[in-house]
């Protein structure tokens, strides 16, 4: 479903590049954790699959379509919700998700049907008439993962997804993702929290300085140790 | 810290005024001499209209034995030139700061937090003050001679005024925050006060002259009623025209008194103001049959809900319209007289109606240009930028909205100008035709220039974005 391919990014003149030559593929029904330090790559990583940061080279394909050949092909298979959702403040939660469909084209009758079984699923159906500046950065989370599920793209990226969203909220998009992938979606998320990670992925891949240092199945990876002491020694052996 | 939290406040300012984006070091120089200019020309238009007021008034006013009043008007202009400029700005920078909590957990008494805003306002308004008591000062040395006490007691008088206008723009500050906090529509109401406030300056402007007149001859009613009404701008004037120190110890009494119980008064009520919570009224969303538009009249109605929902978008971006039409009307009522009046000053009384077309094209066309709704469109993105970029929307379908935008609001200004001047206005068949046509053409132009003047300078890293719709460089290249 998405194939990222010796992708390499370097922000203007720094000293080192931001993502350097990483090679990721992700099937259909997997959810792909992304794991890294502050400053590792993950979010240029996922801005670059979303089509939002250009890439200085390497390619990535979305469902078989290259995203520097198609890129808006590739936009109508995917979703992003990024770690921060700057949402417009000024729109209501359901004009948002109207504004959010149309772009998508996603037909009224469908629209009705997937807001209010989103919305319902993570408790936000009372709130979509207020407007988005009156919404805690909870609210503004789930806003932003209904908005991505509104057109039922086949590739899902997250970056940090459960920063923010209550216990509950966190639960049912856990849900919701495995969900997601049991139908077919995949998912390619980044998270500081190894717990999560190791429960809910069935691969993942950690990164460090832009370099990949792993990647395999989430069984494969961590072997008799949990994630975490997996990760702390793999960046350990990185920094030696 | 009073002195380091005044300087990350004249930063911000500064970095609100000329920071561009990162890497791009040598645009914000350019705008910063582009700036300086700008500022020195609006001194130096400033201090000549200033200064030839206040020299046609100093002998006229010493020849009724009132001389004070030179100073005392000096005064009453600089405070009125003070509170207008900086009454929302004390508004927003007092009570709606966006750094309250974090300051409020730091170790940092509230008063060090208030004093750093009060004074970065005091300093404000010793530039807007200067202005006026520069120029007050040139002249008065240019007409007569001055000693050195003169200037002593004048230069602390100029320290002292700025004091008065300061208190009275937290007062004022203070109770707009008020108001807002209780309304509903708070943008309509901050988009009637600022028409009022914008009114209230084009009326002074264009009357300037016959004020300044009214002041010469009738400058014993007018010192009588400073006098009574306005006792420190009455001491201030003796101190400085009889050299009577203890008018300016009132003087300075008046000054100090009201700002330090003001500054007592907010240091205490600090807490209570930045931490009371302005909720909105909560709306239970009610699910209603949904519809289905094209990505362009989706992303219009986005913009225009943007717009209606920025009082300072709306102002800045609308007014050009507004004095399209003002003028069109005033066109209408009066349109005879002020073409008998140009016939009679440009033509000695020939018939001058060819030309009412042309003249009308011209000033409508020049209002209708002043509608800088395109040009802040693609900064006001912001950080909201990610989502055009993330969703399947081509260049045209992000851009477009805000040129439908633009034309919403410009268009219907336009042919109802138009057709005021039509019917105000001798006008032929062709003449008809081409002042509907020709504004028409300016306001598709002005919205397209808007866009492509914005794509070639955003600005998607701001704290506030009154900033970006009247101070970034494609607002102001659009101008």
């Amino acid at each position: 479903m998405l194939r990222i391919e010796h992708l390499s990014k370097q922000y203007g003149s720094a000293d080192r590049k931001a993502v350097d030559d990483l090679t990721l593929h992700i099937q259909p029904g997997e959810i792909y954790g992304f794991i890294g330090h502050n400053g590792a790559g993950k979010t240029t990583t996922l801005k670059s699959c979303a089509g939002i940061l250009r890439f200085d080279s390497g390619d990535i394909f979305v469902d078989g379509i290259s995203i520097k050949e198609n890129p808006m092909e590739c936009k109508r298979r995917m979703a992003y919700i990024p770690d921060n959702p700057d949402l417009y403040e000024f729109l209501s939660g359901i004009q948002y998700l109207n504004f959010i469909a149309d772009a998508y084209r996603v037909s009224a009758a469908d629209r009705e049907q997937r807001i209010a079984e989103y919305a319902a699923a993570l408790e936000l159906t009372d709130d979509l008439a207020s407007k988005i500046n009156s919404y805690s950065h909870g609210m503004k989370q789930k806003l932003a993962v209904i908005s991505a599920m509104i057109h039922q793209p086949k590739l899902l990226m997250m970056d940090e997804p459960f920063v923010g969203l209550d216990p509950k909220a966190a639960h049912t998009v856990k849900l919701l993702m495995r969900q997601f992938c049991d139908n077919g979606g995949a998912i390619f998320f980044s998270t500081h929290v190894l717990e999560v990670a190791e429960k809910l992925c069935d691969k993942v891949a950690i990164i460090r300085g832009g370099k990949l240092i792993t990647c395999g199945d989430t069984e494969t990876v961590r072997g008799n140790e949990s994630l975490e002491d997996v990760f702390l020694e793999l960046v350990e052996d990185a920094n030696a | 810290m009073l002195k380091t939290l005044l300087k990350i406040r004249w930063k911000g300012l500064l970095y609100n005024m000329f920071a561009r984006r990162r890497g791009k070091k040598n645009s914000g120089k350019g705008m910063m001499i582009l700036f300086a200019f700008l500022l020195l020309y609006l001194v130096a238009a400033f201090g000549l209209m200033f200064g030839f007021m206040f020299y046609s008034m100093y002998e006229p006013f010493n020849a009724i034995d009132m001389g004070w009043l030179y100073y005392s008007l000096a005064a009453v202009l600089s405070t009125m030139l003070c509170f207008i400029g900086s009454v929302f700005f004390t508004q927003t920078m007092l009570f709606d700061a966006k750094d309250n909590e974090l300051l409020l957990s730091l170790p940092i008494k509230p008063a060090t937090i208030i004093g750093s805003r009060i004074l970065l306002l005091l300093l404000i308004n010793y530039g807007y003050s200067l202005l006026i008591m520069a120029a007050c000062g040139v002249v008065r040395c240019f007409v007569a001679p001055v000693t050195a006490l003169d200037v002593v007691r004048y230069v602390l008088c100029c320290l002292l005024l700025p004091l008065l206008p300061s208190t009275l723009s937290c007062i004022v500050g203070g109770l707009i925050a008020l108001i807002i906090s209780r309304l509903r529509n708070k943008n309509l109401f901050s988009l009637l006060l600022s028409l009022v406030f914008l009114g209230a300056y084009f009326a002074v402007c264009f009357n300037m002259q016959d004020y300044i007149e009214k002041m010469v001859k009738n400058g014993a009613a007018i010192g009588e009623a400073i006098q009574k009404a306005l006792p420190p701008f009455y001491a201030m004037g003796l101190a400085m025209q009889n050299g009577d120190w203890l008018q300016l110890l009132i003087f300075a009494l008046w000054c100090i008194v009201p700002f330090a119980l003001v500054f007592l008064l907010l240091s205490r009520t600090f807490i209570r103001i930045a931490t009371s919570k302005r909720g909105q009224k909560k709306v239970k969303y009610e699910a209603k049959a949904m519809h289905a538009s094209s990505v362009r009249w989706s992303g219009t109605c986005k913009e225009l809900r943007r717009l209606v929902n920025s009082s300072a978008y709306m102002l800045n971006g609308c007014l050009g319209s507004i004095l399209s039409v003002a003028v069109a009307v005033l066109t209408l009522f009066k349109g005879e007289g002020i073409l008998q009046t140009l016939a009679n000053v440009y033509a000695g009384g020939a018939d001058v109606s060819a030309f009412a077309m042309p003249m009308a094209c011209i000033i409508e066309c020049f209002t209708l240009s002043m509608s800088i709704l395109s040009a802040p469109s693609i900064s006001l993105e912001g950080k909201n930028i990610w989502l055009l970029q993330s969703m399947p929307m081509t260049a045209a379908d992000v851009l477009m909205p805000k040129v439908y935008m633009h034309l919403i609001i410009t268009v219907p200004a336009s042919l109802l100008s138009s057709l005021m001047y039509a019917l105000a206005l001798p006008m032929g068949t062709l003449d008809i035709v081409l002042i509907f046509l020709v504004p028409l053409l300016i306001t598709v132009t002005m919205a397209l220039l808007g866009v492509v003047v914005n794509l070639r300078w955003p600005r998607f890293d701001y704290t506030n974005e009154t900033m970006v719709v009247k101070q970034s460089a494609s607002s102001t290249w659009a101008r």
